[in-house]
């Protein structure tokens, strides 16, 4: 087997997670911030779900909902003709749902944390919700929408109990670095183990370094 | 003439007014914190919606409760200017400025109207760049520069040093003047008052009490004097029979005597604002004589 399949894996299903959560968790958020419905702490609280779940009771109700008897899973399976449970394409499905707080709580502490008198200074500049939004909102938040994306992405990397339930372990389609370790660890491979541990965790920590440095220089220059 | 007619209640205040804004002219919406002014030019501005009632100028409507109009900020023609300038940090001047203009061809302008508020040299500033004084006057001009039918200005001057406040006062009459914009001026500043508007609207706890000229609104009667100072008491002494008020203007102090007893009358205290008024008869000039 490939040794570095499993590290080139987590790195795709990475960073096509944080891509995907930019995408979907930007106007998420905005709704999040300046939707007037009271239900909307309901909503927060389920997007906050995964960081207090196990992520075996995540991943054990993705394959239900998923899995090849559902109605979801019998749909993929007549449209794409495979299956959506342990393929990557799940994989990145179950990534979204356990790294999108990740994403979506700091873009929202971002857009709330913008003046709101500079939203009113620019509407009544005659300019439209959506202009306000792409000029003054994205821009002053862009601190947070950093933050955001390097941790989904730092999270996703980090994945292992969704992953396992949902995606099994097939080398090269669903076997990611973290699985790989205990896969490693079942066979006493310990030094191949510590290959893919060291790597982590040196990735982990200069991604969370850059987050932090970031952070500090924008809190300089501002 | 902008007509306003709007009721709003809130948990434990409620505001009930109905004016009109004369077309063209300066008018100070005059009275202390938490008499509603500024909620007013919100509900104008349509950042915020009142109740019931009717905002309208010319013949555009702009609220209307009973047939369900109401236009977002957007399209009403007003320029907001706030109290603490609201300037985009992450923009320079002539972003800021540039931000409400719509096509290139007025773009052209945007030099005018950055050295009409005499901040040439400062296009690429950032806001944080920039003194009180100069962020008011980008906020000042990004206001006008879309060319709004309304200005309301929101207490644009409180947050700045009394030596700024003084100049900004000045600079923005003859602005405010060249554009010909229909004004509505919030402030609890009685001196502003005198100097920039036409017409004042006294408010207080959410209702007009008062409105007219200066004069007649703060002296009860039209002034048959010509010279008038205003003011604020720094000092007053009393003898037997007469008091001598010293009031404080533009740095400088004026002595006036009058009776105790009008000191009693007009409760006159350390603080207060006042006017100085003399007829003109009374008022001798001397021309300064320069030293050769």
């Amino acid at each position: 087997m490939n040794f570095a399949a499993p590290l080139l894996l987590s790195l795709k299903l990475s960073l096509v997670t944080m891509v995907l959560l930019f995408v979907i968790g930007i106007p998420f958020a905005y709704w999040l911030v300046f939707s007037k419905t009271r239900w909307r702490f309901l909503v927060e609280s389920v997007v906050a779900l995964p960081l207090v779940l196990p992520p075996t009771v995540l991943g054990f109700y993705l394959l239900m909902i998923i899995g090849g008897n559902s109605f979801v899973g019998r749909w993929y399976e007549a449209i794409f003709d495979k299956t959506l449970a342990f393929s990557f394409e799940g994989l990145v499905l179950g990534s979204l749902i356990y790294s999108m707080p990740f994403a979506v709580q700091p873009f929202q502490t971002a857009f709330a944390g913008v003046d709101r008198r500079l939203l009113e200074a620019s509407w009544s500049l005659g300019r439209s919700h959506v202009y306000t939004f792409l000029s003054v909102i994205l821009p002053l938040s862009r601190q947070g929408i950093i933050t955001g994306c390097v941790l989904s992405f730092a999270h996703t990397l980090g994945e292992f109990g969704v992953v396992l339930m949902i995606g099994g372990n097939i080398p090269g389609i669903t076997k990611v670095a973290s699985v790989a370790i205990y896969d490693e660890v079942q066979s006493l491979n310990y030094g191949s183990a510590n290959i893919y541990s060291a790597i982590l965790l040196s990735f982990s920590f200069i991604i969370l370094a850059v987050v932090y440095f970031i952070n500090r220089r924008f809190v300089r220059t501002v | 003439m902008l007509n306003i007619s709007l009721q709003k209640t809130w948990k434990e205040f409620r505001l009930d007014v109905a004016f009109e804004i004369p077309r063209g002219k300066v008018t100070a919406l005059f009275g202390p914190s938490g008499a509603g002014k500024s909620s007013i030019l919100r509900i104008i501005s349509g950042l915020e919606m009142a109740d019931s009632g009717m905002i309208s100028y010319g013949k555009d409507v702009w609220f209307d409760e009973t047939k369900g109009i109401h236009l977002p900020p957007q399209q009403r023609s007003v320029g907001f200017v706030f109290q603490d300038f609201a300037l985009f940090p992450h923009l320079t001047v002539e972003r800021n400025v540039a931000y409400g203009i719509k096509g290139k061809k007025r773009l052209n302008e945007l030099n005018d109207l950055i050295s009409l508020v005499g901040l040439s040299g400062y296009e690429r500033h950032y806001p944080a760049q920039l003194s009180g004084g100069q962020k008011q006057r980008v906020a000042l001009i990004r206001a006008l520069a879309r060319k709004p039918d309304i200005l309301l200005l929101d207490e644009p001057l409180s947050a700045l040093d009394w030596e700024t406040r003084r100049q900004l006062q000045e600079d923005l009459k003859s602005i405010v003047k060249q554009f010909h914009v229909t004004t509505l001026y919030v402030t609890h500043d009685i001196t502003e008052v005198y100097k920039l508007a036409d017409y004042v609207i006294v408010l207080e706890s959410g209702r007009v009490v008062k409105q007219g000229t200066s004069e007649e609104v703060f002296l009860g009667k039209k002034l048959s004097t010509r010279i008038q100072i205003v003011g604020k008491v720094i000092g007053i002494e009393s003898d037997s029979i007469m008091a001598s008020v010293t009031v404080m203007h533009d740095d400088q102090y004026f002595k006036t005597l009058i009776d105790t007893e009008e000191v009693d009358r007009l409760n006159l205290k350390v603080g207060d604002d006042v006017v100085i008024g003399a007829k003109s008869s009374d008022v001798i000039l001397f021309k300064v004589l320069t030293q050769p």
